[in-house]
């Protein structure tokens, strides 16, 4: 079935479009884990944080450009999670998609608290594998740059392509997290790409012109 | 850069994990953070789980107490009746019942008289439904006295003296009707030969409609003690030896039944002594004037 256009009313359908390990695999579903958390489970919130940690972890690396800033930002993310547990409501969503909506305000109010510049010095110097040095270091340049750029790019656009390109949600899934139509998706899915582009070129050559100075 | 080479290097990003030392980092963050949420849920979360019950515990005991308070003039006072009612099966021995019915009718008798000294008469009237129909209900259920007017109503004098006559004077009956209830008869040593005085014929015959009436009276053994589980009933036994229900506690006996004003009560109490093969029997006579009827003392004789 095609779907044109999707609304947060149809997040029922999507939700169960989507993946089974999006819905909490062959084990408990979010749902059970979330209300056993509820209950005071303390291990199903830990099976929620292991299930999402990675994913979230990425979401927020791809919005701070260094890993310490996403580990501290995923930590903020999974302790507001926490805290805000008793008042979530299961509307049919995955769980990631109630973290993404944390991990994005968590994120803009980190930004507006930090103010510091994304340093890519920083990111060049992640260590390189001793094998294909070379490659790996062309690579983790490469990443670098990516990284740069993504930081760079417009809120929604970041999430956009942070959630269809590095998550591999489809734009039936992040129109749903994101209360947007599929049509509304895939034009900022558009935009956001040749944006990130025009970036990365950018960024790119910045760092070109660095080396050979 | 084209498209698909973007592409494919975010895509490259997904390998992204978060090391060993952030993810304990995360994990101490997050066991903090459960320790103070299941501290504050402690008072507080049990709080807001019971607060529903609680309030509606206290909103049904509030109701109830209202209801059950309710007055005449109130708009609960028929929910009060209803519920009054219906506890009526709670009480299945009739003893039991009758007390109860009893309770209910003074109670209602007085809200009713209540409101009419209030001059609410609206409320009124319609609390004298209500004790009328509780009335109905506690006569439905009490024994009918035995109508002993028949029984202990002069037979017509073989003497004719000058009470048949259609005008009484009104001293002689004054007399005789004190006669019965206050026997004294020791005190006059020479009767007068006239049998007027065993004649309660100026006694009204029973009128009015039948109400509750609570009869209590002793009986004695011939040596005067106390009878302790001596039968009593309205009519004479036909079998002394035979088993009976009621019997007296301690000598004395206790009956609600429905009478009427004026009406003639009499109450047979026989005992068997098995040993001895004796039955003994006496019996006592009262009119009923009011809802407690006091009886004279019953002597147990062979």
């Amino acid at each position: 079935m095609e779907l044109r256009s999707v609304k947060q009313g149809d997040a029922k359908a999507v939700a169960a479009a989507a993946r089974p390990e999006l819905r909490g695999g062959a084990h408990r579903t979010d749902a059970a884990l979330v209300e056993a958390a509820k209950a005071g489970e303390a291990s199903a919130f830990g099976e929620l944080y292991e299930r999402y940690r990675d994913a979230i972890y990425r979401f927020c690396l791809a919005r701070t450009g260094t890993a310490h800033d996403a580990e501290d930002l995923t930590a903020d993310v999974f302790v507001k999670a926490l805290q805000s547990i008793d008042r979530y409501q299961d509307r049919g969503l995955p769980f990631v998609a109630f973290l993404y909506r944390i991990a994005r305000n968590s994120a803009i109010d980190r930004a507006r608290t930090l103010k510091q510049p994304l340093s890519v010095d920083g990111l060049l110097n992640e260590p390189a594998s001793k094998h294909n040095v070379e490659l790996e270091a062309a690579f983790a340049v490469e990443k670098s740059i990516l990284m740069t750029a993504l930081t760079k790019l417009k809120s929604e656009h970041r999430d956009v392509v942070v959630m269809r390109f590095i998550e591999g949600y489809s734009a039936l899934e992040i129109a749903a997290f994101l209360g947007k139509t599929e049509g509304a998706i895939r034009t900022l899915q558009h935009r956001a790409l040749e944006r990130l582009r025009k970036e990365f070129d950018g960024a790119q050559t910045a760092a070109a012109k660095r080396r050979r100075a | 850069m084209n498209e698909e080479r973007l592409t494919g290097l975010l895509a490259s990003l997904r390998q992204e994990r978060m090391d060993r030392v952030g993810d304990d980092r995360v994990r101490a963050s997050l066991e903090a953070a459960w320790a103070t949420r299941q501290a504050r849920r402690g008072w507080g979360f049990r709080m807001r789980r019971l607060a529903p019950v609680l309030a509606t515990l206290a909103l049904a005991a509030g109701l109830t107490g209202a209801t059950l308070n309710a007055s005449g003039d109130s708009a609960l006072y028929g929910i009060r009746v209803a519920i009054e009612d219906a506890a009526i099966v709670l009480h299945p021995d009739p003893e039991d019942r009758s007390e109860y019915l009893l309770a209910l009718l003074d109670q209602r008798q007085t809200e009713a008289a209540r409101l009419e000294s209030s001059g609410n008469a609206l409320a009124a009237s319609r609390v004298r439904e209500i004790e009328q129909d509780t009335l109905r209900r506690l006569e439905a259920g009490l024994p009918k006295l035995p109508d002993d007017t028949s029984v202990t109503a002069p037979v017509p004098s073989d003497t004719p003296t000058p009470s048949a006559s259609p005008t009484p004077t009104p001293v002689p009956a004054a007399s005789v009707s004190t006669a019965p209830r206050t026997p004294t008869p020791t005190a006059r040593p020479t009767p007068t030969p006239t049998p007027t005085v065993r004649t309660p014929a100026p006694t009204a015959p029973p009128t009015g409609t039948s109400f509750p009436v609570t009869i209590t009276g002793t009986v004695k053994n011939p040596d005067l003690t106390l009878a302790d589980g001596a039968c009593v009933g309205t009519v004479p036994p036909t079998d002394p030896a035979a088993p009976c229900t009621p019997k007296t506690v301690q000598g004395t006996y206790r009956f609600t039944v429905s009478g009427r004003i004026n009406q003639v009560v009499t109450f047979y109490a026989w005992r068997y002594d098995a040993t001895a093969k004796i039955a003994y029997k006496g019996q006592a006579t009262a009119t009923v004037h009011g809802p407690t009827v006091q009886m004279p003392d019953i002597k147990l004789q062979k």
